[in-house]
C-alpha cells in the first residue's frame, strides 16, 4: 500500500512540475484575442472590423480568400474580386459552375485543405462565433472575419467591408447604391398598400418534425415588410408553430421552402386556409436568394411582390450597374 | 512489477510478452504511419525533415513556417496524439467502469459524464457564451459533466453507501432529464443544429496542442493510477461483498475510482465531444485477447483504444475527398464489425458460456 | 485470538437480529443452525464487519471492530459468502490473487493450496467455465490463501461431491487444529453436529442457544429452532443423528 502511495506522488510531482513547466514556457505566446496588433500607422493598411466587432489590420489589399460563407462568394463576385478566391464552400451558388477546392461548409472544415491554400483571411458567418473559426483564427493564426447581416443594412455593410478589404471598394460602393435604389423602388411600389388590405403569409420553411416557420427578427420578416405582407408567425426567431394558430389566422399566402413538396398543403392544417382555398400557395423560386444575405435578397422582395400584389414590377428595375458574365439575377426563371 | 517478473518464463508467458510487444509496436508503427497520412499530399521527405525538426529544434531541416509544417505540425500531430490519449483514456475508463459495476455493458458515459457535457457544451454554442476566453466550451462542458456525476453520486447515497443499482439507474435518470434539455436547446436553436450534432458526433479536427498538453498529464496520471488499483478492481468483479470481506474499503475505493475516471472521461468529452464505441467495446477486446485481471485489461486498453481512435481518426480524414466524417460515425462503422469478428473467433472462457 | 459480539440489534424492516452473546476462540469450531432466513449469513456479515450493527458490538482480541480499517480486518477475518459471483473473464490464478490483498502469499503457498483443495490443474481456467463445485472449490481455496486467524464460512459444502466435501472438511478440522478459529453456517443438521465443536441455533433472528453442541443441540432446542419435532440418535462414534416425522 505505501509502495502504491509513493509512486501516486512522484507521479503527481512528475505532471506537476511538467504541466508548470510547459505554462512557463508557453507564458509568452497565449494565444491573444484574435486581432493583430496594428502595424507602424505611417504605412497604407487596412483596417476591417467583423460582425462579432473584432478589428483587423492587413498590410494591402488581400489577395488569398478562403469563403466559407456563400454570401461573401457572392458578393466578391459581384464586386469583382472572384480571383482572390482560393477556396470555396460547400453550399456556394452564385456564381454557378464554381472549380474552387471545397474547404467545408457551414458545420464541418478540412482544415488541411484550408492550411495547404494558405490563405490571408478566411470569411465564415454565424449568429455567434463558431468554434472551427475560434481554432482558425487562434490555432491556425489566420484570421477568421465573422459575418452574420441581420438587415438590409447590414448586408450594406459587408459588402464595403468586403470592398475594402480587397481593394475593389468602388465597386462596392456601386453594388451598395443599386441596393439601395432597388429597394426605395420596392418600398416605393408597395407604399399604397394599407395596413387593413395588408394579405396575411405563412412561410413554410420545413415539415421535419413539426411546421418550422420564420418570425420576428428573421430575414424573412424583413422581406414581408417591404412587401406589405403581414406575417402569421409573430414569435421571435425559427420556430416550430403549433397547427393550431395556422388553421385560426387562415393566412391568405402559403410560401413554400424549396424542400417542402406541394402536397404538404392538401392537408391539415392547410386545406382549410384562404392560401388554399384561393391557390396561393407560391414555392420559393431558389433558396439561395432567401436565405444567403446578400445583395441578392433585393430580388426575393421583388419575387414577393410580383407574386402577391405588383406582377409587373420587374419592369422598370433598376439595372445592375456592373456586367457579370452571370448576372445577379441568374437562377430566377 | 508483477509484469516484469512474468517477461522471463515458461512458454505461455513467451507468448504473453510477444503479444505486448506487437501491441506496443503497432501504436508506435500506427503513430509514424499517421503522420504521412492526409488529404493534401505532403512528400515523404518534407514530412522527415519536418520531424527532424522538431526533434531538434533550430537544426535548419525544414523551414518552421509555410503550409506543409502548420499541417504536420498543428493539425496532424496533434490529431494523432489526441485520438491516441483519448483512446486510451475511453478505454481504460470502460474497464474500470464495467468492473466496478460488474456490467459488462456499461461505459464511462453511464453515470452522466456525456449528458452532462452535452449540456454544457449546447449552453456554450447556444448563447456564445465566450466569457472563459477560446477554451469557454472545454471549460464549461468539463464543468458540466464532473458537476453531473456529482449530482448523480450524492443522488445514489443511501445510508453511507452507494448502491450499484442505485447509481446505475441514478445515472440512467439524470441523464435522461438533462438529455430533455439539450434538446430543447436544440430544438429552439435551428440555425446551431448542425454545429450541436457535429459536436454530439464527436471530431478530433480542431485539438490544440494546450489541449493535448493538459489531456496527456492528467490522463495518463489517471491511467496510472487507476492501473495501479488493478487488485481492488479484480475483487470488485467478484461482488462488493466479497471485496470487502478480502480487506477493500469498497466505498471508498468506488469514489476513487468514479472519481479518476469522471475526470479523465470528462476532458476527453470536453475536447472531442462524445466519441462511443470505444469505452464500450475496447475492454472486452483487451479482456479478449490479453486475459480478465485487470493487471493486464487496463495497460491493454490503453494501448488498444490509442491504436482503434488513431485508426479511425486515418479512415475519417482520407475516407471522402474534401470532408471529414465525424469520428463517432467511423468508430462504429469499423469498431463494430471488427468486435464481432473477434468474438466469434477468438473469445472463449467466459465469454462462450 | 478471540471474536465475540454482544447486544447486537439490526433491524431490517420485517427482519429484525438480536444476539447478545456469541463468542469463538482459537481452536475450535462454531456452528451456526436454522432454517432458512433465521438470519445466519446477516450474523456472519455482522461478525466481519462487513454490515454495520445499530446497536452492540462486535470485538476482535477485545477492541472494538470499527475502530480497525478493513483491510487489518481482513488480515485477521476471512469470509467465504454464500453467492457465486460472476467475473467477466477472471482466471482462477486471478481470483486466487485478489484473496492474498491483506496478507500477500508467495508462491509456494498458492500451490500448496491448490494442492490440498486438488484444484491445481484449474489454476488457469477461466473461472466461468469451471463447473458449480468447482468454483465453490475456488472460493474455498480463496478464503484459506487469505491467511486469516478467523475464517467464517457460510455453507462451505454446497453444490458439492462427496469426496470434495470430504476435502473442505478434512482442510477446516486440520485448520482447527492449527488454532485457526472457524464459524461455519451449516443448514444440514447432521453436518452440524458432526463437524462443530461448538454450536449457536437461531430461529427467526434470535438465538435459541449458543453452546457446546451436545448440550445445544437437544429435540427441545431443535423444535424450537425448525418448528417440527425432531428426534436424535446418538452412534458410538459421538455422532449425533437427527430424523424428524
Amino acid at each position: 500500500m505505501e509502495n502504491r502511495m509513493i509512486a501516486i506522488i512522484v507521479a503527481l510531482v512528475l505532471v506537476a512540475s511538467g504541466l508548470s513547466f510547459y505554462a512557463v514556457s508557453n507564458a509568452g505566446n497565449v494565444a491573444g484575442s484574435g486581432t493583430f496588433n496594428a502595424p507602424a500607422p505611417n504605412l497604407k493598411v487596412i483596417k476591417v472590423t467583423d460582425s462579432a466587432g473584432r478589428t483587423f489590420y492587413f498590410p494591402g489589399p488581400v489577395k488569398r480568400i478562403v469563403s466559407l460563407d456563400p454570401s461573401a462568394t457572392a458578393t466578391l463576385y459581384a464586386i469583382g474580386a472572384y480571383n482572390y478566391l482560393v477556396g470555396g464552400n460547400e453550399f456556394d451558388s452564385y456564381p454557378p459552375n464554381e472549380t474552387l477546392p471545397n474547404v467545408g461548409n457551414s458545420y464541418s472544415v478540412n482544415y488541411e485543405e484550408l492550411v495547404n491554400l494558405q490563405p490571408q483571411v478566411v470569411l465564415g458567418y454565424g449568429a455567434t462565433m463558431p468554434t472551427y473559426g475560434v481554432y482558425i483564427n487562434n490555432t491556425l493564426h489566420i484570421p477568421f472575419l465573422l459575418d452574420n447581416p441581420n438587415s438590409f443594412s447590414q448586408i450594406e455593410n459587408e459588402t464595403l467591408m468586403l470592398g475594402n478589404l480587397t481593394g475593389c471598394y468602388h465597386n462596392a460602393t456601386l453594388v451598395v447604391n443599386w441596393m439601395q435604389k432597388s429597394l426605395s423602388y420596392l418600398r416605393n411600389s408597395t407604399a399604397s398598400i394599407t395596413p387593413a388590405e395588408e394579405q396575411t403569409v405563412f412561410y413554410y420553411l420545413d415539415n421535419y418534425g413539426g411546421y418550422w416557420t420564420a418570425g420576428n427578427n428573421t430575414f424573412f420578416q424583413s422581406y414581408f415588410n417591404i412587401a406589405h405582407l403581414r406575417n402569421v408567425a409573430t414569435q421571435n426567431g425559427y420556430y416550430t408553430i403549433n397547427p393550431e394558430i395556422i388553421v385560426n389566422s387562415s393566412p391568405d399566402i402559403i410560401l413554400l421552402d424549396q424542400y417542402v413538396p406541394y402536397s404538404a398543403v392538401n392537408v391539415t392544417p392547410f386545406n382549410t386556409t384562404n392560401a388554399y382555398y384561393s391557390n396561393h400557395v407560391y414555392a420559393i423560386f431558389n433558396d439561395s436568394f432567401f436565405d444567403e444575405p446578400d445583395f441578392r435578397a433585393v430580388y426575393a422582395v421583388a419575387w414577393l411582390i410580383e407574386e402577391t400584389s405588383n406582377p409587373l414590377i420587374l419592369n422598370n428595375f433598376p439595372i445592375f450597374p456592373i456586367n457579370l458574365p452571370y448576372p445577379p439575377s441568374y437562377g430566377w426563371n | 512489477m508483477d509484469i516484469l517478473k512474468s517477461t522471463l518464463g515458461t512458454s505461455s508467458q513467451l507468448m504473453s510478452s510477444l503479444k505486448w510487444i506487437t501491441a506496443v509496436g503497432a501504436l508506435v508503427l500506427v503513430t509514424i504511419f499517421s503522420l504521412f497520412l492526409g488529404q493534401v499530399n505532403i512528400p515523404f521527405q518534407d514530412v522527415l525533415r519536418i520531424v527532424e525538426e522538431q526533434i531538434f529544434p533550430f537544426s535548419n531541416a525544414y523551414p518552421r513556417s509555410g503550409a506543409y509544417w502548420v499541417i504536420v505540425v498543428e493539425l496532424r500531430e496533434p490529431e494523432i496524439l489526441g485520438a491516441m490519449v483519448i483512446g486510451s483514456t475511453l478505454a481504460v475508463g470502460g474497464a474500470v467502469i464495467q468492473s466496478v459495476f460488474r456490467n459488462p455493458i456499461t461505459e464511462p458515459y453511464i453515470i452522466g459524464i456525456s449528458s452532462g457535457a452535452a449540456l454544457g457544451a449546447v449552453v456554450v454554442l447556444d448563447f456564445g457564451i465566450t466569457i472563459l476566453g477560446i477554451y469557454s466550451l472545454q471549460i464549461i462542458a468539463f464543468t458540466f459533466s464532473v458537476a453531473t456525476v456529482m449530482v448523480v453520486y450524492l443522488g445514489a447515497f443511501r445510508k453511507g453507501r452507494v448502491p450499484l443499482t442505485y447509481l446505475l439507474l441514478t445515472g440512467i435518470a439524470v441523464s435522461l432529464f438533462i438529455s430533455s434539455f439539450v434538446a430543447y436547446l436544440i430544438f429552439t436553436n435551428l440555425k446551431l443544429q448542425n454545429m450541436v450534432w457535429m459536436w454530439l458526433m464527436g471530431s478530433l479536427a480542431q485539438i490544440t496542442w494546450t489541449e493535448l498538453v493538459i489531456a496527456f498529464a492528467i490522463n495518463w496520471l489517471t491511467i496510472f493510477i487507476v492501473a495501479l488499483y488493478w487488485k481492488e478492481l479484480d475483487s470488485l468483479q467478484l461482488g462488493e461483498e466479497y471485496a470487502s470481506s478480502v480487506g477493500i474499503n469498497v466505498e471508498r475505493t468506488k469514489l476513487m475510482l468514479i472519481l479518476l475516471v469522471t475526470l479523465s472521461t470528462s476532458i476527453c468529452v470536453s475536447i472531442s465531444g462524445l466519441i462511443g464505441f470505444v469505452g464500450l467495446v475496447i475492454p472486452h477486446v483487451s479482456r479478449i485477447i490479453y486475459g480478465g485481471s485487470n493487471r493486464v485489461t487496463i495497460p491493454a486498453a490503453m494501448v488498444i483504444g490509442g491504436i482503434f481512435l488513431i485508426l479511425c481518426e486515418d479512415i475519417a480524414n482520407i475516407a471522402i475527398t474534401q470532408e471529414v466524417l465525424p469520428i463517432g460515425i467511423v468508430t462504429g462503422v469499423i469498431g463494430a464489425p471488427f468486435f464481432l469478428y473477434l468474438l466469434s473467433r477468438m473469445a472463449g472462457g467466459g465469454y462462450a458460456t | 485470538m478471540q471474536l465475540e459480539a454482544s447486544g447486537l440489534r439490526l433491524n431490517r424492516g420485517r427482519f429484525s437480529l438480536c444476539v447478545d452473546n456469541f463468542s469463538v476462540k482459537g481452536g475450535e469450531i462454531v456452528g451456526i443452525g436454522g432454517p432458512n432466513g433465521s438470519g445466519k449469513s446477516t450474523f456472519l456479515r455482522l461478525l466481519c464487519g462487513i454490515s454495520a450493527p445499530e446497536s452492540g458490538v462486535v470485538r476482535l482480541d477485545g477492541k472494538d471492530m470499527r475502530r480497525f480499517p478493513r483491510i487489518e480486518i481482513a488480515r485477521h477475518i476471512s469470509l467465504m459468502g454464500q453467492e457465486i459471483p460472476m467475473p467477466f473473464a477472471l482466471s482462477v490464478n486471478d481470483i486466487l490473487r485478489t484473496s492474498a490483498y491483506s496478507n500477500p502469499q508467495n508462491e509456494d503457498r498458492v500451490e500448496e493450496i491448490l494442492d490440498i483443495c486438488s484444484i491445481s490443474a484449474l489454476r488457469y481456467r477461466d473461472y466461468n467455465t469451471l463447473s458449480g463445485g468447482e468454483k465453490r472449490m475456488v472460493l474455498f481455496a480463496a478464503s484459506i490463501l487469505q491467511d486469516a486467524v478467523i475464517l467464517l464460512m457460510d455453507e462451505p459444502g454446497t453444490y458439492l461431491d462427496p469426496d470434495r466435501e470430504r476435502i473442505i472438511f478434512s482442510v477446516i478440522e486440520e485448520l482447527r487444529d492449527k488454532g485457526k478459529s472457524i464459524v461455519l453456517v451449516l443448514h444440514d443438521i447432521s453436518a452440524l453436529h458432526r463437524y462443530s465443536d461448538k454450536v449457536c441455533l437461531m430461529r427467526e433472528g434470535k438465538t435459541v442457544g449458543f453452546g457446546p453442541k451436545n448440550e445445544i443441540m437437544t429435540e427441545e432446542n431443535l423444535k424450537t429452532a425448525f418448528g417440527l419435532p425432531f428426534r436424535t440418535y446418538d452412534s458410538p462414534e459421538g455422532r449425533r443423528f437427527t430424523y424428524t416425522f
